[in-house]
């Protein structure tokens, strides 16, 4: 179906979480000093937002009104812990450099945003498929800025070196407003050269 | 009445289904956890004693399985108490870290790991010895390696504590760590206090340099080496005579 398909690639480019709605900067900005605990963050948080999705979606016509942001706060700190428990069993090393973000899912605006503006008004398959879409859209965001701070800040990728061992290694990159002047470098570029919204409205 | 009713019970089948799955996840990843913990301190002492199991960037470069062996095969453990008298029956695999730390309730220690290497080729040995004490915020941890005279120090490693991290944080920094490398504890035979001065000040054979803007982080590590050194030593006199 064609709107399945534009539910999973619009978040991608057009309405990306972090450079179209900046959402979930946080965590954006403190990750991705290394490709591999973006990469590993990025997991996370798909896994999160997909299931969150799919179980608020299960539930949306059963969810009493009044406690509909408890229910789904309640939903998605239980995924996140399992998240976290997961990594700290089998990524004990990533677990430790990803510290509290992976705890501070929980209140990364992506999740919550897609699960009130999502998952509460369509059916399961539709809401697994906007979470995964959201969550590749951050996680394409996430990755890219990792390489490119990983690249200048420490000359290596994926912890292999790359850059030449003369290579100056660039600090402002490793520290956060390096993070802070990529994501804008990206979100400037987003706009004026993918998103196709806002030629459509020039 | 009928819908809040509804809305409680809700909300206790959705806690209860949350803490079921938690409770479930939490107990069947366990194990594994506690073992990552036990291997990361093997780590600490292997890589103190100058064994090669970190690269220079700090990462694991052999696996879980080879940490283990290494450390059954090359490491001998044993548990003092604070009087540095062995304590028979407690092996140092079944310390916790409550149990070699300090307790902030008593201001106590109440057990001493001691780990002795002994490389093959040499015969030669060194001893990695646990000290913690506060800091400006909270308890530093480190493991101190001596070499076979027992007062020479032969490394030294920072491997937990919640100073600020870029003030008293610092004192994880190779820059800091590696200085302690050939300093002495000992002099002629009897204990010497050990010091952290003012960073620019001439060093001798008994102190380091410390760090800027850090003064009160570095005078509980140095409160804390020269407290729990002096336990271990009680040990080490047993050893040289």
């Amino acid at each position: 179906m064609a709107s399945n398909k534009r539910i999973l690639c619009d978040p991608l480019t057009d309405n990306n979480p972090i450079t179209w709605q900046v959402l979930g900067v946080c965590s954006a900005l403190a990750v991705t000093t290394q490709v591999k605990t973006a990469i590993v963050m990025s997991l996370a948080l798909t896994f999160v937002l997909c299931f969150s999705n799919l179980v608020i979606s299960l539930l949306r016509k059963v969810i009493p009104g009044k406690i509909r942001m408890i229910v789904e706060l309640c939903v998605i700190a239980t995924l996140v812990i399992i998240a976290d428990q997961f990594l700290k069993a089998k990524m004990y090393d990533v677990s430790k450099q990803l510290s509290v973000f992976v705890g501070l899912i929980i209140t990364n605006c992506i999740v919550m945003g897609r699960a009130e503006a999502f998952a509460l008004q369509n059916k399961p398959f539709a809401s697994v498929l906007d979470g995964i879409g959201n969550g590749l859209g951050y996680s394409i965001v996430l990755v890219a800025v990792a390489a490119i701070r990983e690249l200048l800040g420490s000359g290596t990728l994926l912890g292999l070196q790359v850059m030449p061992e003369a290579y100056p290694c660039n600090t402002l990159m490793i520290l956060p407003p390096g993070a802070f002047i990529i994501i804008g470098l990206l979100i400037w570029f987003q706009r004026v050269y993918i998103s196709k919204t806002l030629r459509e409205e020039e | 009445m009928g819908e809040q009713i509804k809305t409680i019970g809700f909300a206790t089948a959705v806690c209860l289904v949350c803490s079921l799955l938690l409770s479930v996840v939490y107990s069947s990843l366990r194990e594994e956890q506690e073992a990552n913990k036990a291997n990361e301190v093997k780590v600490k002492v292997l890589s103190v004693l100058g064994l090669e199991v970190l690269d220079e960037k700090g990462r694991q470069i052999k696996t879980n399985e080879e940490i283990v062996e290494m450390f059954t095969s090359q490491i001998e453990g044993m548990v003092l108490d604070s009087n540095g008298k062995m304590v028979e029956g407690v092996s140092v695999g079944d310390l916790t870290a409550e149990d070699i730390n300090l307790r902030l309730k008593t201001g106590q220690k109440e057990y001493y790991p001691l780990y002795i290497y002994k490389d093959k080729t040499t015969g030669n040995k060194k001893y990695a010895i646990h000290m913690s004490g506060m800091g400006l915020w909270s308890v530093v941890k480190a493991y101190m390696a001596m070499n076979s005279d027992l007062e020479t120090i032969s490394g030294m490693v920072f491997y937990d504590h919640a100073e600020t991290p870029g003030l008293g944080g610092e004192i994880e920094k190779d820059f800091f760590q590696n200085q302690f490398e050939g300093k002495r504890m000992r002099e002629k035979g009897k204990l010497k206090e050990f010091n952290i001065i003012k960073p620019g000040l001439e060093t001798d054979d008994f102190c380091i340099s410390g760090i800027s803007a850090a003064t009160m982080t570095c005078n509980g590590v140095k409160a804390f080496i020269n407290k729990d050194f002096k336990v271990y030593n009680m040990y080490f006199d047993t050893i040289r005579n």
